[in-house]
């Protein structure tokens, strides 16, 4: 379970809302809405104010090495500016090694780029080495911030399965993303953010209706052989 | 085949540096044997202070020399003597002076490229301030100065030398130990962040133990430029990429490069004896364009 | 007891003066002349790469003044070692830890001069009067310019790019200030504006640098044909004195 309570940091403004277990949430918001502040606070990257709790305990006072595997992060910044290989990456992140490292690759269908320079990889390629290490820690609760803004469409259906398996496990999942049509087609739970306050939070219905509050422009979703998408009006 | 590159640049420029042209033992003693402990362990110091500074700061072209805490160090040393405090305690505090100052400019901009220009700004005031020192205090002399701010290797007492390269020893054991955090840093502070260690405090304590032995060695060695930025590339480049080999192989290859820089000075022009900064400078650009150009690519 | 003791130390004395100081090293061309003026140039085993005297032909080079190579230097097996303040500190000392004996001279008056010339007169030749004779040699030269400087403001430029100029301390406004000059600024060297220059008011600028000299003011300027005559603080500066002379006194 996350509990926040009054959150408040930078363009954050008391931001109040409870996550049960397993649930997949869909940050929503335009460009400097505070998404990703959101899910940095959420990791205890920042030094909020207000209270952030997982399963009971406040994320900034745990030790890190059970931080970390409470809530973990998937970043948006991918400059690898020295070189190291895939495998020494996750290794050093996570402490991991051999068969373990092996069969998330695998699983992620990178194990191929094992012993390449993560800097000699494509930026889709390089958020599967990032997701590889979340999954690798294996936390409570995962914060993807824009997972999809580097891949290619072949790929995107694929985070969407991964992203169930983690919610059928018992994780809590939340993601940002620009791709509304992604989001609703995955999240049980919307969280819109409209210039640091929460202006929502609630299903797929809600966000449609209140979409023109939080991006300006009104939303709906069509379907079309057993498929959703959503358009602009 | 890289473990031997490494190891011959570890030991061939001390062989030459002491028994070059068979001195006598009274030299070898008490000249050649200070002036290898202190070119080793100043170039050791600060090929492991580079790969860390660039580290931490993610910043390929980042160093001791290009961000200003060498001459920070410099002109405290500087301030020290003309005051008559002892010259260490001076290099310390304008070394660990200037490290605040970028750690400050690192939080206010966010690329490594004004970060850089800082430093250079940064290199450039305290060197006129040394300058400046020296006009005002007419015993030292001008000549003095530039030998200092250009890295000119005096062999020091065999006692003071040992103490120093012990000290850069040391320091390097302290950072190995620490090289975890190296790793995660230099792979950005969030990812570092989530996986378990703190940036800030990290960035901190690094650069901070990276910058003692180079400061102290600055005392007595003045600046020397470009051993601390293309020795660890060149150690990477070998394929030595993780902080437990980086720190220690950097150490040895950075010994290596300077003491063959002290030795080119001093056989090369002989019996005029060249400022080492000056010969690794003539090295070391030639290199630096090199990754400056390679760099720039990667990013653009 | 006292009395062999004294025997001891007279025989020590004489054996210094007898023995010692066959072997010398100069960093500095200025000492290296004196070394020639008091006669004891073949002494000499070592000087700097600068020196292009007579005396220095055929003599080993052991580095600069700021940069000696102290290898080389221990390698001729001097005996002594002379060296003026312009050598860095941690050389000297690198250079007696090595068990050398190094003196060191700071030559900027004529009072510096002086004493270093009578110095090593004593230590190499044996002949203490050689700093006072050069000093009565000097005021005799200086003697005849005090026909053309006497009561004159004068300033000694020695080099133009940037201005820098001997002053009323060095060794070279010493001497003109014997010969009745007023020498301007009050300091040993330095280098000052062209401004400063202009406020000074000299009736005469005397200037000995290379190169061209564009005077700031409307103030006379005598060239005198820069030499090691005149910029060694050394003996040298009595034909210094001379060719100041014919150059301002003229015909």
């Amino acid at each position: 379970m996350l509990e926040v309570r009054e959150l408040s940091y930078g363009i954050l403004k008391g931001v109040s809302f409870t996550v049960p277990d397993g649930k997949i949430v869909g940050v929503v918001g335009r460009n400097g809405a505070g998404k990703t502040t959101l899910l940095k606070c959420l990791g205890g990257f920042y030094s909020y104010l207000g209270s952030v709790k997982v399963s009971g305990r406040e994320v900034r006072e745990l030790p890190p090495e059970e931080r970390v595997k409470r809530v973990n992060y998937l970043p948006q910044d991918f400059y690898h500016p020295f070189p190291f290989t895939v495998y020494e990456f996750l290794s050093s992140t996570t402490g991991k090694r051999g068969s373990e490292v092996e069969e998330v690759l695998e699983s992620l269908g990178i194990l191929k780029f094992k012993e390449r320079l993560l800097n000699s990889l494509s930026g889709g390629e390089k958020v599967k080495v990032h997701i590889a290490r979340l999954l690798l820690v294996d936390p409570e609760i995962y914060l993807l911030d824009e997972p999809v803004a580097y891949l290619d469409v072949s790929v995107v259906p694929f985070i969407g399965r991964l992203v169930r398996e983690l919610s059928k496990r018992g994780k809590t999942v939340l993601i940002t993303s620009h791709d509304v049509g992604f989001l609703y087609s995955l999240c049980n739970l919307f969280l819109g953010l409209r210039e640091g306050e929460l202006s929502l939070f609630g299903d797929g219905r809600e966000l449609l209706e209140r979409s023109r509050e939080i991006f300006g422009v009104e939303l709906k979703a069509f379907e079309c052989n057993g498929e959703t998408f959503i358009k602009t009006v | 085949m890289r473990k031997v590159i490494v190891f011959s640049l570890l030991v061939v420029p001390p062989l030459l540096l002491l028994f070059w042209d068979s001195p006598p033992k009274e030299v070898l003693v008490r000249l050649r044997l200070p002036e290898l402990l202190l070119s080793f362990g100043f170039g050791g110091s600060l090929a492991a202070a580079g790969g860390v500074f660039q580290g931490v700061l993610k910043n390929p072209l980042a160093e001791p020399y290009t961000l200003g805490s060498a001459a920070g160090a410099a002109l405290g040393a500087s301030v020290a003597s003309v005051s008559g405090f002892p010259v260490e305690w001076g290099a310390l505090s304008g070394g660990l002076g200037a490290v605040l100052l970028i750690l400050f400019a690192f939080k206010l901009f966010s690329d490594p490229l004004s970060v850089l220009l800082f430093g250079v700004g940064l290199t450039a005031f305290f060197s006129a301030l040394i300058l400046f020192l020296y006009a005002l205090f007419p015993v030292y002399t001008l000549q003095e100065a530039l030998l200092f701010t250009l890295g000119y290797i005096t062999p020091v007492s065999l006692t003071l030398a040992l103490t120093l390269f012990l000290l850069s020893l040391l320091f390097t054991v302290f950072l190995l130990k620490r090289s975890k955090s190296l790793d995660l840093l230099s792979l950005g502070d969030e990812t570092a962040f989530f996986s378990g260690v703190d940036p800030q405090k990290e960035r901190l304590f690094l650069l901070v133990l990276s910058s003692v032995p180079v400061s102290l060695f600055v005392a007595y060695c003045g600046v020397v430029g470009f051993v601390g930025i293309v020795v660890p590339h060149a150690v990477r480049f070998l394929g030595f990429r993780r902080g437990t080999l980086l720190i220690p192989v950097s150490f040895a290859v950075g010994g290596g490069a300077l003491t063959f820089s002290q030795w080119v000075a001093r056989t090369v022009l002989y019996p005029t004896v060249l400022p080492a900064g000056v010969v690794t400078a003539i090295l070391g650009v030639p290199l630096f364009l090199y990754i400056l150009w390679r760099y720039t690519g990667v990013r653009g | 007891m006292k009395r062999v003791f004294f025997v001891f130390f007279w025989f020590f004395l004489l054996s210094l003066s007898v023995f010692g100081f066959d072997r010398v090293v100069s960093l500095s061309p200025a000492l290296t002349d004196i070394v020639a003026y008091v006669g004891a140039g073949k002494k000499l085993v070592g000087v700097t790469v600068f020196c292009s005297g007579s005396v220095c032909r055929g003599k080993e080079r052991v580095g600069g003044i700021v940069n000696p190579n102290l290898e080389k230097i221990y390698s001729l097996h001097p005996d002594l070692v002379i060296a003026t303040t312009m050598t860095p500190k941690r050389d000297i000392e690198a250079l007696k830890r090595l068990g050398l004996k190094v003196l060191v001279f700071r030559l900027v008056s004529l009072e510096d001069v002086v004493n270093a010339t009578g110095k090593l007169g004593e230590l190499l030749s044996g002949d203490e009067d050689e700093g006072r004779e050069l000093l009565r040699r000097i005021r005799e030269g200086a003697l005849p310019l005090s026909r053309c400087l006497k009561g004159k403001r004068v300033v000694v430029v020695i080099s133009s790019r940037p201005l820098y100029v001997a002053g009323s301390r060095s060794y070279l406004g010493e001497i003109l200030t014997m010969a009745g000059a007023e020498v301007l600024p009050d300091t040993t060297f330095s280098a000052i504006s062209y401004e400063a220059l202009v406020r000074l008011k000299p009736d005469l600028v005397i200037f000995v640098g290379r190169g061209e000299f564009h005077p700031p003011g409307n103030f006379k300027v005598v060239r005198v044909a820069p030499s090691d005559d005149l910029l060694h603080p050394s003996p040298r500066i009595l034909r210094g004195v001379e060719e100041i002379r014919r150059a301002i006194c003229g015909r």
